[in-house]
């Protein structure tokens, strides 16, 4: 009896794991169900807006697909943090997405109107071809010898993740 | 791309001016994508910050939600518990102040850190992160890139956070940390990410966290006192970027760093003594984060991030995988250990990373892990990728501790039975076994983990809590007494996040603390904490034990002046209503980086004094004013104006300083205040109280007046006029005289002169006069005998009729010679004393 009960105390306290001290994790279904939308699209450009003490990032994306949420051909998505007029903040964990760039993105639209990336960075995947990154940062990056690599991750389909999707989708309506 | 040329040139010319810098995880840039690689670092600037101290902010519109039973107070008093953390460093000259509630609109153009409530998606509980600027600074310590405004941002839903936590205290100290200018680590502080952080609110810094804020905002004799080890993580001859090495103290710290895109490394900020070093890489990062550990990448000098090394085996030094192998480097004070250099193997994957440790102390799972040495529940649970394939642990899967403080026996080891997908390791005992962290390897066929700080040895439970019961002292102050287990006299018992005053422990064993002042009908949750980091909360979980206030008159402050033109500074005196103001639990903040207190004295229950200055450029508006009282929490917005400059104002600036330049003055000496816009041919007034002084000296714009011996001790105020002009008045608190020594004995009483000049590791009596009242007993604590600059505590202090006799050992290594001796007790220093002393 006392064995089972330290197991799911342990449980409690381990399942909600987070990833950083900012971060509560966020499973592919979780993410379907919180986000208000959820698409494949394409970054037609980045500007950097102030909003009270925080700049945000904010990107127009073209929409590819769209798997969930009100149809529309762009949608404007704010990321914490960025450059303007000299300064630059910087946020551990906040992603930034690439112009040109191709992602499949899983959006939260608040009260304010303002979208964001669900938590975070948990919801954005690039997309290469058929394929999904799962958290990748979109960036041009250096390796040590100042070469230009790509940041690689664990990877998924776009099948798998329609598929995943659609799943989730239905569970939802259920 | 005209921003990447100034880079660029700033860059360039920083780079040339640049000292060794550490490598400790800060937000860095590099001038060079070739090297020599020198990490420039974002950091406020001390010397742009009033008394050097970053003033936080916090939104006054508060979260939308709260957690049921939660309130404002006790929110915004854990979130000043969480900055007061880092304001305890005392290797670090950065202290970190409370500026009140704060309006939207209020100006803060002055460096800072705005706490904020903001709409953010699910999945996000808080972020935090520096504001700098493009260009480079010079400082004392090398260039450096200055962070003008940091923001820490919540939820504005809280009704999943609960403020007594410690998660949520924990995730607010590591935002705060972010804000100061620190990154992730995966040494396990406060700063590693909430996969492998092992602090806890009783001890929220580790010695990284320590180290990190320490580097940035170094004091005077830090790098003086602590030491370094450099080297160079590579393969072949490639060196790696952002790898991390760890110099690991057997006896419990763990300090670490980033190498440079070279792959050379220093390791700064460590105490002197052994330690083993390793070396691994980054682990990838996991869903949700950008990188690895959501580390921000340094950037070259286009701003573009230099990627992390892959994975590669992790090694201690001199490259070996175990630890028993492995050499430990010497540290010494002031000095770096240099060449400690590891040559390594690139690997596809890693087989064990992220590790988190769990205990059971009672039917809580708590982490990080803590084992009270020869109880019952010798174990600890640990989850992290890699260690259990098929419900068992991981082929060749062994763990050991590092030191061996404690051994893992044969078949300690195993799956959690009641859950197989966690791993449940065993520990053996020594009547060797010592109380500290313990640093845990976990070791496969080829290749190792280091978990720093796995595992907490305590020799007892964690404090509990059985009940509470309110009560009145025999002066009917209110008191609580905490009847449970493990309480003792060096508990901190917070109430939310103030501390309670504590009165000891009772006959029976119970403690009696003080509760700090809140609003009737308060609910505060309370928590016991004892000092080797364990909480009551370990056992109580999410249910913590409240105490509700009872119904009380509701309190109110009225403050003057309410308004000051820009550029004044003047004394503000709060008056409180139904207050029970006391000098370690009041702040005020007039919500505005263009406001400061620079000083700030509790001098009744229903008074304080607050010196204040507004900033020469600000513009006419009106701000917040924000008075704490323990855990209540009063505010008028509106409640102070700025009003436009007078150019021809008379200002006297705070501090006023004593002859030694030390804030305050003292009785019997003289005081110095520095006056704008003064006439050279001044003829000024000074008064003190009200009662006139002698003026020594008016030049430059600085007053030199004398303080009469019989000042009365206390908070007092300084009037100055100049014809018909007057200044605003400041506050300033008056010392009594300094201790004076009279005479010098060697037991038994023999008088020290230069014919029986003192023995080195002698016993000394000193007479003392002005130590403390005529018979009044003085604690040896506030007391130093300085000879020849070396500090002495001394061994006993008796009063003897209106003089005290200070006894303590004449230091083996004082030279001979007359040496100066002086009498310091709580910062009031004597004149120096010539001692002679024998030659050796």
């Amino acid at each position: 009896m006392t064995r089972r009960f330290l197991t799911l105390c342990l449980m409690a306290t381990a399942l909600p794991v987070l990833t950083a001290a900012t971060l509560e994790q966020l499973s592919l279904e979780q993410m379907i169900q919180k986000s208000t939308a959820i698409v494949r699209g394409r970054i037609l450009g980045s500007t950097t807006i102030r909003r009270g003490m925080v700049l945000y990032t904010t990107s127009r994306v073209q929409v590819l697909e769209r798997w969930k949420g009100a149809a529309a051909g762009q949608v404007e998505v704010s990321v914490p943090g960025g450059a303007m007029s000299g300064l630059r903040q910087t946020f551990s964990g906040a992603p930034r997405l690439a112009d040109g760039g191709e992602y499949v993105l899983f959006l939260w639209t608040g009260k304010s109107g303002v979208t964001h990336v669900i938590g975070l960075s948990q919801g954005l995947f690039h997309v290469q071809g058929e394929m999904l990154y799962r958290s990748a940062s979109g960036e041009t990056m250096l390796d040590g010898g100042g070469r230009a690599v790509a940041d690689q991750d664990l990877r998924m389909s776009m099948a798998q993740m329609r598929a995943a999707i659609a799943k989730g989708m239905e569970a939802e309506r259920k | 791309m005209r921003f990447a040329g100034r880079m660029a040139r700033t860059l360039a010319m920083a780079l040339a001016l640049a000292s060794l810098a550490s490598g400790y995880y800060h937000f860095v840039r590099f001038g060079t994508r070739t090297g020599p690689f020198v990490p420039i670092v974002e950091r406020f600037d001390l010397n742009t910050l009033v008394n050097r101290t970053v003033t936080f902010y916090i939104a006054e519109q508060g979260p939308a939600q709260m957690a049921a039973g939660d309130s404002l107070p006790a929110v915004v008093s854990q979130i000043r518990l969480a900055a007061r953390a880092w304001n305890g460093v005392e290797t670090s000259e950065l202290r970190i102040a409370f500026g009140g509630l704060a309006s939207p609109d209020a100006p803060q153009l002055s460096p800072g850190i705005d706490v904020i409530f903001d709409e953010v998606p699910p999945g996000l509980i808080a972020v935090g992160g520096p504001t700098a600027r493009s260009e480079i600074s010079s400082g004392p310590n090398g260039p450096f890139i200055p962070i003008t405004r940091s923001v820490v941002m919540l939820r504005k839903d809280l009704s999943q956070s609960l403020s007594f936590s410690e998660s949520f205290f924990l995730s607010l100290v590591h935002e705060f940390g972010h804000a100061l200018g620190l990154q992730h680590t995966l040494t396990s502080g406060v700063m590693s990410t909430g996969l492998t952080r092992a602090t806890t609110k009783g001890r929220p810094l580790s010695p990284d966290d320590v180290a990190g804020i320490s580097l940035l905002y170094p004091t005077a004799n830090f790098l003086a006192s602590t030491g370094a080890i450099t080297g160079r993580v590579a393969v072949g001859a490639e060196g790696l970027n952002a790898a991390s090495v760890v110099a690991l103290s057997p006896q419990g710290a763990a300090i670490s760093a980033m190498t440079n895109p070279d792959g050379t490394f220093r390791i700064e900020g460590l105490p002197p003594g052994l330690y083993y070093v390793y070396a691994h890489p980054l682990p990838p990062a996991f869903q949700g984060e950008v990188s690895p550990a959501n580390i921000v990448l340094p950037v070259d000098v286009d701003g573009r991030p230099i990627a992390a090394a892959g994975p590669f085996e992790t090694r201690f030094y001199p490259g070996v995988r175990d630890p028993q192998q492995a050499s430990t480097i010497t540290v010494s004070a002031g000095a770096a250990s240099e060449g400690v250099n590891f040559s390594v193997q690139r690997r596809t994957s890693l087989p064990v990373y992220a590790v988190q440790t769990y205990s059971f102390p009672g039917s809580t799972a708590v982490n990080p892990a803590y084992l009270t040495i020869g109880g019952a529940r010798a174990f600890l649970v640990a989850s992290g990728v890699g260690l259990v394939a098929n419900g068992a642990p991981a082929s060749s899967l062994a763990v050991s501790v590092v030191g061996g403080s404690a051994n893992v026996p044969s078949g300690g080891v195993r799956a959690y039975s009641p859950d197989p997908r966690f791993l449940q390791v065993d520990f053996q005992f020594t009547p060797f076994t010592s109380e500290g962290s313990r640093h845990l390897i976990f070791s496969t066929a080829n290749d190792l983990y280091v978990r720093p700080a796995g595992l907490h040895l305590v020799q007892k439970a964690p404090p509990s809590i059985a009940s509470l019961t309110a009560g009145t002292d025999a002066n009917g102050a209110r008191i609580v007494t905490l009847a449970g287990s493990n309480l003792t006299a060096e508990t901190i018992v917070l109430f939310d996040g103030a501390q309670a005053a504590s009165r000891g422990l009772d006959e029976g064993g119970n403690l009696i603390v003080v509760p700090p002042a809140a609003t009737g009908g308060h609910r505060a949750a309370v928590v016991a904490l004892s000092p080797d980091g364990q909480s009551s909360l370990f056992l109580q979980g999410a249910t913590p034990t409240f105490y509700e206030y009872e119904p009380a008159e509701t309190a109110a402050f009225s403050i003057s002046p309410p308004a000051l033109p820009a550029g004044a500074e003047s004394l503000v005196e709060i008056t409180g209503a139904g207050t029970g103001f006391l000098e370690s639990a009041v702040a005020a903040g007039f919500g505005s980086s263009d406001v400061r207190v620079k000083q700030l004295w509790a001098v009744s229950p229903t008074r304080v004094f607050a010196n204040v200055a507004v900033s020469a450029t600000s513009s006419p508006t009106a701000t917040t004013v924000t008075v704490v009282d323990g855990l209540r929490l009063m505010s008028q917005p509106f409640g102070f104006r700025i009003l436009p400059a007078n150019a021809r104002q008379l200002i006297m600036q705070a501090p006023v300083v004593d002859s030694s330049g030390r804030a305050g003055l003292r009785a019997g000496g003289t005081g110095q205040v520095r006056v704008l816009n003064l006439p050279e041919a001044a003829a000024v007034q000074v008064s003190l109280n009200d009662r006139p002084l002698q003026v020594v000296s008016v030049s430059s714009g600085v007053i030199t007046f004398a303080v009469p011996a019989n000042f009365p001790t206390g908070a007092a105020i300084l009037r100055m006029i100049n014809g018909a002009d007057s200044a605003f008045p400041l506050a300033v608190w008056v010392d009594p005289q300094p201790p004076s020594i009279v005479s010098v004995t060697a037991s038994p009483a023999t008088p020290i002169n230069p014919g029986r000049p003192a023995n080195p590791g002698e016993l000394l009596t000193l007479v003392v006069t002005g130590l403390a009242d005529a018979g009044a007993a003085v604690n040896v604590s506030r007391v130093r005998v300085n000879v020849a600059g070396i500090d002495h505590t001394p061994s006993q202090i008796v009063a003897a009729g209106s003089t005290h006799q200070v006894q303590f050992y004449l230091g083996t290594t004082i030279p001979g010679g007359a040496q100066p001796m002086t009498v310091a007790i709580d910062g009031r220093v004597s004149s120096a004393f010539q001692l002679p002393v024998r030659s050796q």
